[in-house]
């Protein structure tokens, strides 16, 4: 097929495309205004525009387009807001707009052709600016710059772990609502990253390495940037880590946590499995066989009835036949086993091993070991051998114990930007560009990486070529703000003030971009 | 929770704090080396409306000013770079070079040196007041700045052969000498520092008698 059949067929899947619902929570920030600007500014028109509250003073323009419904009422928190667009929505696919946020043009188009072309991924999402802006008294905002933060591409259990995929660059299918329960009304500032954690366990997530959108943050003038990295309320993390949708969960194991103390630990027992859902961010559920348990069970614990004399096998037994999860965490009867080791074990066990083994956690001491199986492997050696201890029964069935290896922890990408970033800090620019580019060839996040690592060559002197090479690459294939500069201050260095201008302009294009048109900063 | 990200969300904001005015000022640098200077002038101005406490967008102005032959606005544009930035060494060589091509050389020597006081790798500072001290005949000040910069470049074959200038007219022969034999091993081709030399030697001959006598 021609060049031009292709862009003909491409016009026409536009513009007979599905119905997408884009809901617009319109509560409690400016903005709302531009935002819908934004939404019926799409290339892809077949729109559902759900805007959930009242938006600025003076009412919304745009609300006479017969696309927008508008859904009354907006109090309480965001996740209420976000709930009622979402029942709202009707179309094959749903995505996300708040005010203070804007898509780029090509945003529902670009999701959608992704998802049309995927049979395995029910949600995608693109790349957001973050873009500062100075909030002048006299209502103006000149941008101060646009920075993509994430670009990472979709990891499970990172997304457990934090927050990785920003709501604005996301779109679903809805009937992923259904399943995974929609956003949960109590939810403020976690309701997004709750959402996602819960459509991640019944789908997985497509990347699309493109900036498609953008979220303002206001600064007044002479004043720090509003710090969001900080801690989330303590409330709200403990609803999202223990939030369980329906099962069956098709992308993730459930893990069952089974607790036996030795000697009996009564209302301690409570309090160390505090301690460890505090730190679990994995879905799971915890099972105590202690006859001295608390006397009462907090949301997701069962407590068991064993009897004082029962060995330590016997109460797990106990504990083994209840547990509903996919893998069972045998946590050691005495000893501090950490959430740490625990995720450790099981992230191990899922990504990595092989069916027949099971990853022992942490260190095992004599007398007390603790070990992640998967749930049919230890009921299969418990039915085959009850005779025996646990580890024996195991063992004697072929399943083989082994500690979780290096490389099969979680977070290994996490880890090697952190040693590169701390490379970086220590001036030691070279390796930290070799860290960057090993880490886009192992995990798969090649023009992020290259981009971090011509930067780091950029700084290292004397490793132009090398570096524009590097920032050629990340540019061709996603090009931001950051990568353009970067690439021009290469060029510049090097004699080609034309070109770099060149670069310098599509940069300067993309920053001068808003909602409404072409503006200047000031 | 949030700490393990690559780029966490406020280090992406502060990054976005001046991005934008680092792009202007790019193009605006590339702009003025293509010779747009016009469009170079209104990145400079957008940029110092994004940040209208920095020096550098009134540097860039000045310099604009200054290539255009308009001795008055660059003047005032650096004024207000060195009144943004009271540590802006290049607000005040931007003033020296105008005051240089207004012929005020005192006052253009004084810049020079105030803005090697702030920044002693300046090197267009450094041989702007080589030429004025030229205009003006003082060189003592100039030698400690020269001296100065080579001890953090010695390798500069151009500053080594204006020190050694100024070292023959003080009549510091030898060091003179000195610095133009280091000139010729570092550019073995540069025709006037041969020539010099040659100068230098005959005249460092000719009163070695006498001060063998003297002794």
């Amino acid at each position: 097929m021609a060049a031009g059949d292709s862009r003909v067929m491409h016009v026409r899947d536009i513009q007979a495309g599905p119905t997408v619902s884009v809901v617009l929570t319109a509560c409690r920030r400016a903005g709302a205004a531009a935002a819908l600007r934004s939404a019926l500014a799409q290339t892809h028109r077949d729109l559902q525009v759900l805007v959930v509250g009242a938006g600025e003073p003076g009412g919304l323009a745009g609300l006479g387009d017969p696309r927008v419904r508008r859904l009354a009422g907006c109090g309480g928190p965001a996740g209420a807001a976000l709930c009622r667009g979402a029942r709202a929505a009707t179309g094959k696919y749903v995505c996300y707009l708040d005010a203070g946020a804007a898509y780029h043009r090509h945003h529902v188009r670009t999701l959608v052709e992704a998802l049309e072309a995927s049979s395995d991924c029910g949600a995608a999402y693109g790349e957001v600016y973050r873009t500062t802006r100075r909030a002048l008294p006299d209502g103006s905002r000149p941008v101060l710059g646009k920075v993509v933060h994430d670009r990472r591409d979709f990891d499970r259990f990172f997304l457990l772990h934090c927050e990785h995929v920003p709501l604005t660059g996301l779109m679903h299918r809805r009937s992923l609502l259904g399943r995974a329960g929609g956003f949960n009304e109590r939810l403020d500032r976690l309701a997004a990253w709750d959402f996602c954690r819960r459509l991640a366990l019944f789908t997985d997530f497509l990347h699309v390495a493109s900036v498609t959108g953008e979220v303002y943050v206001d600064v007044p003038p002479g004043e720090a940037a509003p710090e969001d990295a900080e801690q989330p309320p303590a409330a709200e993390l403990r609803e999202v880590r223990s939030a369980r949708p329906p099962k069956p969960w098709p992308k993730m194991a459930d893990l069952s946590i089974v607790l036996a103390p030795e000697p009996p630990a009564g209302e301690r027992a409570a309090g160390r499995i505090a301690e460890l859902r505090e730190h679990l961010y994995v879905p799971c559920r915890f099972y105590l066989a202690d006859p001295a348990g608390p006397s009462r069970p907090a949301d997701g614990v069962a407590c068991l009835r064993v009897g004082r004399d029962w060995p330590w096998d016997a109460r797990v037994d106990k504990a083994v036949r209840c547990c509903d999860g996919d893998c069972i965490a045998v946590v050691p009867p005495a000893g501090e086993t950490t959430a740490a080791e625990i995720t450790s074990a099981f992230h191990a066990l899922v990504r990595h091993a092989r069916s027949d083994e099971a990853i022992l956690l942490g260190r095992p001491r004599p007398g007390a070991w603790g070990a992640v199986f998967r749930r049919e492997q230890l009921l299969r050696a418990r039915d085959n051998w009850p005779a025996l201890p646990i580890r024996r029964a195991a063992e004697a069935d072929g399943v083989v114990l082994r500690p979780a290896e290096p490389d099969e922890l979680p977070f290994a990408f996490e880890r090697g930007l952190r040693a590169a970033g701390a490379a970086e800090a220590d001036g030691s620019f070279r390796q930290a560009a070799g860290a960057y580019e090993a880490l886009g060839r192992e995990h798969g996040q090649v023009d992020w990486m290259n981009q971090a690592a011509a930067e780091s060559l950029y700084r290292a002197g004397r490793q132009d070529e090398p570096a524009l090479t590097l920032c050629r690459r990340a540019n061709a294939a996603s090009p931001s703000v950051s990568g353009l500069l970067l690439e021009a201050r290469l060029l510049r260095r090097n004699g080609r003030a034309a070109a770099a201008r060149r670069m310098l302009e599509r940069a300067k294009g993309i920053l001068d971009w808003t909602p409404n048109g072409k503006e200047q900063p000031c | 929770m949030l700490s393990i990200r690559g780029l966490s969300a406020d280090e992406a904001v502060s990054r976005g704090r001046t991005q934008h005015f680092d792009v202007l000022m790019e193009l605006g640098e590339c702009r003025a080396a293509l010779g747009d200077l016009d469009r170079a002038a209104e990145c400079y101005r957008q940029a110092g409306c994004l940040e209208p406490a920095r020096a550098a967008p009134y540097v860039g102005l000045g310099v604009v000013a200054l290539q255009s032959g308009r001795l008055a606005e660059a003047q005032r544009a650096f004024e207000a770079a060195a009144s943004r930035e009271p540590a802006c060494a290049e607000a005040y060589g931007g003033l020296a070079m105008v005051r240089q091509r207004q012929e005020d050389y005192a006052g253009a020597f004084e810049m020079h040196l105030k803005c090697l006081e702030l920044d002693t790798d300046n090197l267009v500072a450094l041989l702007g007041l080589f030429q004025t001290s030229c205009q003006m005949g003082t060189f003592a000040k100039v030698i400690r700045y020269l001296e100065l910069y080579l001890q953090r470049h010695p390798g500069d074959t151009s500053v080594l052969f204006c020190l050694a200038t100024l070292y023959a007219r003080e009549d510091r022969l030898e060091a003179a000498r000195e610095c133009l034999l280091s000139v010729l091993a570092l550019e073995p081709a540069k025709a006037e520092a041969g020539q010099l030399l040659e100068q230098v030697e005959q005249e460092i001959a000719r009163t070695r008698p006498l001060d063998a006598l003297s002794a």
